[in-house]
């Protein structure tokens, strides 16, 4: 009856039996095995004295093969010569055949040529080393460009065009690697490089069209678009069929208008079915000389006889001075005006045209330029009831001033001057400008305002106004 | 008791440090390469004697060995060391002449810490390579027909730091033109780099450094991939399907409470593998498959499982890591190590054939 733990103890010891018996069997075997192999060794070197170079390995990697030095063919000496027949030996001539002699001097140079050709055979196994040399280069090249190609298809521009600059490096001559590079310097929108690389693939070869449409793009890119113009159209030239080009350069021309003559766009006021569908015409605008526009006189020149001031309405057309009708060119005006006798530049047209505007009237009157009479006549022409819009802003003093001045200087009262003192009174702040008035204008008014009195035989109780509103003292 | 047992069969103590253990073909010998104290390089081959090891000879060498390899040996009988030194050398030498080198050049302008061979001792096809991975963070590949330069190289592109390359090893080398190479960092990227296409195939981070690399076969279609890092993190990658973005399947072990300085599948077991430690311990692993390999994704791509490791069996041999680890090519349980204690010692390995 052996309890658990004592056939566990009976299984290891049975084990470590077994361990001990297999470790002595693998140490017999290992003597035996160490003895054997050293009578194999032996016999093994012996062997080996017969060196036997297994042939059939495969190549070495990446190896490429140096071209085989040609064999130089041997030289082969010339053939003697044969001693020159002497002159005078004339039985020896007799006996000379030209025929043969012909044939040998022919076989001679033949012979000569050949051994050129030995010589320049030698010339060749040193080029054939530099061939050799290039050859590997382009294989190299060919390389790079498989990986710019590769990196290309992935999108990763900025490596391609590192592995096309080394291929180019190995190989400068091919215009496909600058042709490669160019288009990735398009996708990196680097239009300098690639615009010269395109020039490099162009130089290359001719005839490689697309190095003219990446050209082209490049230069759109720079701006050049008269260059691009001229690329893209050469393109077209060579490939009739190449949609690509013949859109790129439609593009190019509607850009190139847009920018020169500005996009041209309808008013929008009117909903668009009624809009009209006639297409924008361009009109003309030709500039004229700008120091003409604010003396711009219109239809009628009127030639205004400075002499009498009169206040008789001078028939002015009613349109106001701006915008000149567009289709006709202003003519200088100094050309009508010739009242003024004085050649001066001074000589300027009073304005024919009735100021609606305080503006119009600044205008006006500044350009008059302090010339009384001229001044005169032109207040005259404007009709009292508008001087509420024209001094809407109120009276300027000077202006002031002079309006009294004409005032005084006007030999008769009349409706005139009645209606223009009574509006003159309503515009703004004319209490203010009668309080500020000097003495001399002051005394204007007052030889005006007595003439009133005397002379009143027109609208009494406008004249009572004035004289109310009028008062200084 | 009935797992396998790990057991040492000898150690021998030498004077310099040893960097490198290999088997060397067909025999009962191994070479040890390592670095004397005084600079210079030792390559000493020893013999398994019964139940002793024996040194045979003794060489010296100018520079410093670190790593070396018999892979791209031309044939079992002509056996051709490849090794790396300190100053970035990569040398053949043939083992019956060891005054000379038989193949030299300068491939890196730093210490070479991994090299790798493929394509000799009849063992799958293709020519035979050389991989040698550098500090200075380039991975070359050497054929010994061509001088001077490497038939193939990885090189971190210009003004990108460089990260030292610790890690190198060859695989999927199933015909005549497929072949790729892995190479591990010390930042932890993992870059599957192919041959036939010159392209990097897959690359990863697994965020340790990475100290050993290794297929559980190079002849076969890329099947498994052990990678031994820093913090005690062992990955084993499904390597039959590659996701697009997911690269490869891989499961983590976590081990040795340590640095995993190596992991070496068993020559005669793909499934079966040795990892070394850097506290001198020395753990068996064996890799179980997932019942599917493959998922199908709800977005029809298929993406790898992982499967899961078993530990059979652990020892502790020294204090100090491992530095090399090898099994005998011949003879099925029988391998080689060092460790940086100065000293070399033979392990057995029993019951491997009923795992």
């Amino acid at each position: 009856m052996t309890t658990e733990y004592e056939r566990k103890l009976i299984d290891m010891r049975s084990q470590m039996q077994e361990n001990n018996a297999y470790l002595d069997d693998y140490m017999k075997d290992l003597n035996s095995w160490t003895d054997d192999m050293k009578k194999k060794e032996e016999t093994v070197k012996k062997s080996t004295n017969s060196n036997s170079t297994p042939a059939d390995l495969p190549p070495i990697r990446n190896f490429v093969e140096p071209p085989r030095p040609k064999k130089k063919s041997q030289n082969k000496t010339k053939p003697k010569t044969s001693s020159s027949i002497r002159s005078f030996d004339y039985n020896a001539w007799s006996k000379f055949d030209v025929d043969a002699e012909c044939e040998r001097i022919d076989n001679e140079q033949k012979v000569e040529n050949d051994g050129g050709d030995e010589e320049e055979e030698d010339d060749d196994e040193d080029e054939d080393d530099e061939q050799w040399q290039e050859e590997v280069l382009k294989k190299k090249a060919e390389h790079y460009k498989d990986w710019g190609n590769h990196y290309f298809k992935q999108k990763s521009y900025a490596q391609a065009i590192e592995n096309y600059t080394k291929a180019i490096e190995c190989n400068p001559t091919s215009h496909i690697y600058f042709a490669n590079r160019a288009q990735c310097q398009l996708f990196e929108e680097r239009y300098g490089a690639c615009e010269a690389d395109c020039t490099l693939a162009i130089q290359l070869d001719k005839n490689y069209i697309k190095a003219y449409y990446r050209r082209a793009l490049a230069r759109i890119g720079l701006g050049k678009i008269d260059q691009a113009r001229e690329d893209l159209e050469y393109v077209i030239s060579r490939e009739p069929s190449n949609t690509d080009a013949k859109n790129k350069l439609a593009e190019v021309n509607k850009n190139d208008e847009i920018k020169r003559l500005g996009r041209i766009y309808p008013l929008q006021d009117k909903p668009i079915d009624k809009r009209s569908t006639k297409p924008l015409k361009r009109i003309e605008i030709q500039e004229i000389d700008t120091s003409i526009i604010s003396n711009s006189t219109i239809t009628k020149k009127k030639n205004i006889i400075i002499e009498e001031i009169e206040t008789t309405e001078v028939p002015t057309p009613s349109e106001p001075i701006p915008p000149p009708p567009p289709s006709q060119p202003l003519p200088p005006p100094s050309a009508p005006s010739t009242q003024s006798q004085k050649p001066s530049p001074k000589s300027i047209p009073i304005p024919t045209a009735i100021p609606t505007t305080g503006f119009q009237f600044k205008r006006d009157w500044a350009n008059l330029n302090n010339q009384l009479d001229k001044q005169s006549i032109y207040f005259n022409q404007i009709p009292p009831t508008t001087y509420k819009t024209i001094f809407s802003t109120g009276l300027d003093s000077s202006v002031f001033s002079r309006i009294l001045l004409l005032w005084s200087m006007k030999t008769n009262i009349d409706e005139h001057l009645i209606n223009s003192m009574y509006e003159i009174r309503q515009t703004p702040r004319f209490n203010t400008q009668l309080s500020f008035l000097n003495n001399d204008d002051k005394q204007l008014l007052k030889t005006t305002l007595d003439r009133l009195q005397i002379d009143s035989s027109l609208s009494k109780e406008k004249i009572q106004k004035i004289l109310n509103d009028y008062k200084i003292d | 008791m009935d797992k396998p047992q790990i057991i040492l069969h000898s150690q021998k103590s030498v004077n310099y440090t040893v960097f490198d253990v290999k088997w060397i073909p067909t025999s009962a010998k191994f070479i040890s390469l390592g670095n004397h104290a005084r600079g210079t390089g030792a390559l000493d081959i020893f013999e398994i004697t019964h139940g002793d090891i024996a040194l045979i000879a003794q060489h010296e060498k100018p520079t410093a060995f670190k790593c070396g390899t018999f892979g791209a040996s031309p044939s079992r009988e002509r056996r051709h060391l490849a090794t790396g030194n300190f100053d970035g050398y990569i040398q053949v030498w043939d083992l019956e002449k060891l005054e000379k080198p038989i193949y030299s050049v300068k491939g890196h302008t730093e210490i070479i810490n991994a090299i790798d061979a493929i394509g000799g001792l009849g063992v799958g096809e293709g020519a035979p390579e050389i991989a040698t991975a550098s500090r200075d963070g380039r991975v070359h590949i050497w054929d010994t027909r061509q001088a001077d330069l490497p038939v193939a190289s990885m090189e971190p592109a210009e003004g990108e730091t460089k990260r030292d390359c610790w890690a190198v090893c060859f695989g999927n080398s199933f015909n005549s033109s497929e072949r790729v190479v892995c190479a591990g960092y010390d930042n932890g990227d993992v870059k599957l780099f192919d041959l036939r296409t010159m392209s990097i195939r897959w690359e990863t981070n697994i965020k340790n450094g990475v100290c050993c690399l290794e297929f559980d076969r190079k002849d076969i279609e890329m099947n498994k991939l052990v990678a031994t890092t820093l913090e005690s993190k062992i990955h084993v990658f499904d390597m039959r399907t590659q996701h697009v973005e997911k690269g490869f399947a891989s499961v983590v072990e976590k081990a040795h409470n340590s640095t995993v300085w190596i992991g070496r599948h068993l020559p005669q077991n793909r499934d079966v593998f040795m990892t070394c430690g850097g506290s001198g311990s020395y753990y068996l692993w064996k890799y179980n498959y997932p019942e599917n390999r493959v998922k199908t994704q709800t977005d029809k791509t298929e993406v790898g499982v992982a499967g899961t490791l078993t530990l059979l069996q652990n020892i502790g041999l020294s204090t100090q890591p491992a530095s090399a680890f090898d099994w005998s090519p011949d003879k099925p349980g029988l391998a080689c190590t060092s460790a940086f204690d100065q000293t070399v010692r033979v392990l057995i390995t029993t019951k491997l054939n009923s795992i």
